[in-house]
């Protein structure tokens, strides 16, 4: 199968939509201000609550604070603790996927009984149990949604390296003299890198999400630190009378999954391709 | 003997023909790539024709397939020409046109019988949709006695039970037949079938061939016989179509086709094929010729009494895989393993390979007892014997490039030193032929046949002095497959390198072997030399094996040029 450039599936309209989005996120995560001239921390006492506008596109807050703002400079927050926790769920699942699935049949039975357990319970309430009994803030936020995620990179990794080490240029390479470390990183892992990096990026997604949702619960990172969640925390208060508060910043977290999403499943495909 | 004569083209020369193309021409999209796969491509098939479509891997004849059953991928599109199915314009139907035409107006035989019958139903469910299908309201005895009916006139044994019975629980060759019973119980205008018993053992591929056939003649079908296999084709058709890169280059009457092939590409698939059906085995020239010149005539593979089984499930008793298989490979020669699938050739060459643990028995390499080697202390075999696999397409990572993966039995069994690795990787890609600058390609952009150099390349790379070639010829076509024929020969005179040929095909193995194994169900059957078994075949089985390699019509119409062919070569 030709693997050239130009044999690659063409983008849709909503790939291409998604990945702009995310380049705009890469942008504000390393300058943010260049996006914005308000500060995210210290608001105009003159302009709280106003309506958006073309100065103010998210409103300002109760502090006076461009909501905008907040979301911008908010990026850094989330998108590190939702950067924690993929790492934490890749770096660990894989280790559990290639465990099972290449160290004999009692690694397989154990590791994935061990996974068949964390199934059992909600990724959520693990999030939720790791930030109780390790304090809030951003790193216990992050290892906690992290743990969750072990289960499907793990169930992913074991599958992928199934099919890839069934494939012949593994025992190839097993006949040209290849231990086990040379055929795992030569031909195993690279095999199935495409579809972890897919899973990885729907994952940023659903972490963002996590971190979102418990960071509005209060476990994340305190305020006055912009933060997704804390931000559409904050604005709950004022839901009868500033409904920008929370319904922009709140629409804006929702279309970064998507686009996550969406750009996770087109990455999927290109790499089985 | 199927007798393809009696098809009765002319006499229906003015009803609409059952299939016509005109000026078809076909793109795949492919990113933002287009590849054409058909170029102005016009034939037509007449009321009760049987037409060949012949062409290799890439020609079209697969397009061609679905462009006529309306299974063609999203990604094609026809950008001229039209198609017309016994009058009916199907060029551009949409899918719900589609389902009301295939099945009744025209039939599939596809390539593989297994994905191709609905593993949840019982094949009565299956073969009675045909009556739905056909709007008849059967009570349920007719209904199994009419399925009954047309299942034994495909000869599918013991049809009665087979009703209750679901496709995992039958062999390839009884559901290809059920699905021929199914076709041909809807009695459609034509018929495709596609590569229809490639996937078939030749015994089972002969008597399939021989009830299709029987029935096309008793329904005065229409049949678009789809093959790869020059010799199948001429063998089963009336009139030939060649396809070569999209473009039809011959259309002629068989008969027409074995005496004088007008076109150039055609001679040269009919030379190909001659040359498979009618080559004398090699001449084993005297054992004092060592090639190795080890001067002691020490084999270089010697089997005794290999015999593996494997455990059954809860209950049952072991399967014997391997039974007492004994057998020598000259230093220097090569050995056919024949043998029908489940036979137990791959088996044999596994534990050669010792990636399988035989149960008993010995395997001697260069005259070194190697039956309980084990762990990495295999390494020390892997460089004496490696494998070449049947299919390079996965036998290569797709990510490395061929430099790398040439180089990769240096690189982890630390030979030659690593300066010299790359003029070493060099060296080994001009001996199998490949053009300059291969070295830093990838896999994905050569053709099969230089895929299969690669592959080829890669087990020479430590010296081995044993290549065992896994079926290492039948996924490539017939030119390829003559070329990377020829290769094998030459690298073997080269190198002196001692071949275990692992095949099914006969008429391969009549062209390389030296001497020839014949298993059958994990037990030698018959063995000795090439020309013993070919030409004084002292079993029945075997006698079986040979009557049933393709291309008796190819060789009949050409018998005297053959003989004299025959006698010029070697």
């Amino acid at each position: 199968m030709p693997r050239g450039i130009g044999a690659l599936p063409l983008p849709g309209p909503a790939t291409a939509l998604s990945a702009l989005l995310v380049l705009v996120l890469v942008a504000w995560l390393v300058v943010p201000g260049l996006f914005t001239s308000y500060d995210p921390l210290v608001g105009d006492s003159a302009e709280v609550f106003l309506a958006p506008s073309v100065a103010h596109p998210f409103g300002t807050d109760h502090l006076g604070r461009d909501v905008l703002a907040r979301v911008i400079h908010g990026t850094t927050q989330t998108a590190l603790t939702a950067g924690l926790a993929v790492l934490v769920g890749l770096a660990l699942g894989t280790a559990i996927g290639l465990a099972s699935s290449t160290l004999g049949p009692w690694a397989d039975a154990i590791s994935m009984r061990v996974i068949d357990a964390l199934i059992a319970l909600p990724a959520f309430m693990v999030a939720l149990f790791v930030v109780s009994a390790y304090g809030a803030g951003p790193v216990s936020l992050g290892v906690g949604v992290g743990i969750g995620s072990i289960v499907l990179f793990a169930r992913v990794t074991r599958a992928e390296v199934l099919r890839v080490r069934a494939l012949d240029y593994v025992e190839a390479s097993k006949l040209a003299g290849a231990g086990y470390f040379r055929q795992l990183f030569g031909h195993i892992l690279p095999g199935a890198a495409g579809a972890l990096i897919a899973l990885a990026v729907v994952d940023f997604g659903a972490a963002v999400l996590a971190v979102s949702a418990l960071g509005y619960l209060g476990f994340g990172t305190p305020p006055p630190t912009p933060e997704w969640g804390l931000i559409i925390a904050e604005g709950r208060n004022y839901l009868a009378n500033a409904w920008w508060m929370t319904s922009l910043p709140g629409t804006f977290v929702l279309l970064v999954v998507v686009a996550l999403g969406v750009l996770g499943r087109y990455l999927g495909k290109v790499t089985r391709a | 003997m199927p007798d393809t004569t009696t098809t009765v083209a002319d006499t229906t020369a003015t009803i609409a023909p059952a299939l016509r193309l005109d000026g078809v021409s076909l793109d795949y999209r492919l990113g933002r790539k287009r590849v054409r796969a058909l170029d102005d491509v016009s034939f037509s098939i007449g009321q009760g024709e049987i037409v060949a479509l012949v062409g290799e891997s890439g020609s079209g004849k697969t397009t061609i397939a679905g462009a006529v059953t309306g299974l063609l991928p999203r990604s094609a599109a026809i950008t001229a020409g039209s198609i017309t199915v016994d009058g009916t314009d199907v060029t551009r139907l949409s899918e719900s046109r589609w389902s009301r035409i295939r099945g009744r107006t025209v039939g599939l035989i596809p390539q593989d019988p297994g994905a191709s019958l609905t593993p949840v139903l019982t094949i009565g469910d299956q073969v009675a949709e045909i009556f739905a299908i056909r709007g008849e309201r059967l009570g349920r005895a007719e209904r199994r006695a009419r399925a009954i009916e047309l299942l034994e006139v495909a000869e599918v044994s013991r049809a009665a039970d087979r009703l209750t019975q679901y496709p995992h629980e039958l062999s390839g060759g009884l559901k290809q037949r059920i699905l021929i019973a199914i076709a041909f119980g809807l009695n459609p205008a034509l018929l495709v079938a596609d590569e229809p018993t490639s996937a078939l053992d030749v015994t089972v591929q002969k008597q399939i061939l021989r009830v299709f056939d029987r029935l096309a003649r008793e329904h005065g079908s229409s049949v678009l016989f789809v093959t790869h296999d020059l010799a199948l084709a001429t063998d089963h058709a009336s009139r030939a179509l060649v396809l070569q890169r999209g473009r039809l280059v011959d259309d002629a009457q068989v008969a027409e086709i074995v005496d004088t092939a007008r076109v150039g590409y055609t001679r040269e698939l009919i030379a190909h094929a001659r040359a498979t059906q009618s080559a004398l085995p090699p001449e084993d020239p005297a054992p004092a010729a060592d090639a190795t010149g080890t001067g002691a005539a020490v084999p270089a593979l010697e089997v005794r009494a290999l015999t593996k089984s494997f455990a059954g499930r809860r209950g049952a008793n072991a399967t014997l895989a391997v039974d007492d298989v004994s057998f020598t490979l000259p230093a220097g020669r090569t050995l056919a393993l024949v043998g029908e699938s489940g036979s137990g050739k791959s088996t044999t060459a596994r534990m050669i390979l010792r990636l399988v643990d035989p149960t008993s028995g010995e395997i001697r390499l260069d005259g070194r007892d190697v039956t309980a080697v084990s762990g990495r202390d295999r390494l020390a075999l892997w460089r004496r014997v490696q494998l070449v696999y049947q299919n390079p397409d996965s036998a290569l990572d797709p990510r490395w490039t061929v430099g790398r993966i040439v180089a990769e039995p240096l690189a982890a069994m630390g030979l030659y030193p690593v300066t010299e690795r790359r003029a070493r990787v060099q060296e080994l890609l001009d001996a199998v032929a490949l053009p300059e600058g291969t070295i830093d390609k990838r896999p994905g952009e050569l053709s099969g046949g230089q895929r299969q150099r690669v592959a080829i390349a890669r087990s020479l790379a430590p010296n081995s002095s044993v290549v065992v070639l896994d079926e290492a010829l039948s996924a490539l076509d017939v030119i390829t497959q003559e070329r990377v024929l020829q290769l094998i020969e030459s690298l073997q005179r080269q190198f002196g390198v001692s071949y275990l040929f692992i095949s099914h095909d006969l008429s391969t193995v009549r062209r390389l072997a030296h001497h020839v194994v014949v298993l059958r169900a994990g037990r030698v059957v018959e063995q000795g030399s090439a020309r013993e078994i070919f030409e004084a075949p002292r079993t029945d089985y075997v006698r079986e094996l040979l009557d049933a390699i393709p291309g008796h019509r190819l060789i009949a119409g050409a018998a005297q040029t053959a003989t004299t062919e025959g006698a010029s070569r070697r």
